[in-house]
């Protein structure tokens, strides 16, 4: 199975993923969404919500597998 | 072989000289268990109980989905179940993360030894609360602290734990896991635990790097985690 790898880039720079996970490529996307809203809820209890970031997958060598918009990963309701 | 036993006891509590070679006389030769082999699963029926020698274990729950919490870490010295002597058999597993040695002690040969000694059957009742209270603690961690307190802390406990018998005080130390099992000690994802390392790092608090742990600010670490050791009994009451 093939290691992806999820680097994050928000607000806070650029949080570069050098250790991955093997994974199947269908299950990147959820995964992608799963470690956002595992981010956001941690900001959130600190008062802060900041949807601007977005993972970036990859294979080892580079290659683009896909992009998750933190914004994508949550129904945000604001009125 | 089983020093890191030995010395695990006798940090905390006093041990007679009889009281070791009865320790020692009961042990098996060692076996060793590969990274991310189960030492204990899910339901066997248990009539050994296993020391870990060197090398670091892990104690989790999982769901049906494959998602896995682990509840406490175990290092070279601990039993990782002596409460297999009551319970028989575990409701949960214990997986190795390194490389492991253990030794596996027959109940039988522990039952002739506690009701020989039935001062070391005190140690090893201590040795079972002390796994509660650290249980305990984890639960404080995953309940009420944020993402940097959780790693944090756990940073702080095993800071103590393992350089508890040979260092005390290094501010480097070994925890043999890599970012995904980290993430399931502390119920966060492992993107997530990534970013947090990545704060602390920038931090100037600590850093995790290729399974070792370097504290540059323990003041700060103890901070971040609202650390408290006294769940870890390294004063405890003479028995």
């Amino acid at each position: 199975m093939q290691r992806l790898y999820f680097d994050i880039h928000n607000g806070t720079g650029l949080t570069e993923d050098h250790e991955g996970q093997a994974m199947p490529i269908e299950e990147a996307r959820a995964f992608a969404i799963r470690s956002i809203r595992s981010i956001l809820s941690d900001e959130v209890l600190h008062g802060m919500l900041d949807v601007t970031g977005r993972i970036e997958i990859r294979t080892g060598s580079g290659e683009s597998m896909g992009r998750v918009k933190f914004d994508e990963a949550i129904e945000m309701r604001l009125r | 072989m089983i020093d890191p036993h030995i010395q695990r006891i006798r940090a905390r509590h006093s041990l007679s000289r009889e009281e070791e070679e009865a320790i020692r006389a009961v042990m098996p030769p060692p076996i060793k268990v590969k990274r991310h082999a189960m030492a204990v699963r899910h339901g066997d029926k248990l009539d050994v109980s296993t020391l870990l020698i060197s090398g670091l274990m892990g104690r989790y729950k999982d769901l049906p989905n494959g998602r896995r919490q682990f509840a406490q870490l175990h290092v070279a010295g601990d039993f990782i179940d002596l409460h297999a002597f009551t319970l028989k058999r575990l409701e949960h597993n214990i997986m190795a993360l390194s490389d492991c040695t253990v030794v596996t002690v027959p109940h039988e040969r522990l039952r002739t030894l506690l009701s020989d000694h039935p001062r070391i059957g005190m140690l090893y009742w201590f040795s079972t609360n002390l796994d509660a209270c650290i249980n305990r603690e984890w639960e404080l961690s995953l309940g009420q602290r944020s993402a940097a307190g959780r790693v944090a802390a756990l940073f702080c406990e095993m800071h103590v734990r393992v350089t508890q018998i040979g260092d005390p005080g290094a501010l480097d130390f070994p925890l043999p896991m890599n970012q995904s099992e980290l993430a399931e000690c502390v119920g966060m994802t492992p993107v997530h635990v990534n970013r947090t390392l990545r704060q602390l790092r920038e931090d100037g608090i600590a850093t995790f790097e290729r399974g070792r742990v370097t504290i540059m600010d323990l003041d700060r670490l103890h901070k971040t985690a609202q650390f408290d050791p006294s769940f870890l009994y390294l004063d405890a009451i003479p028995l």
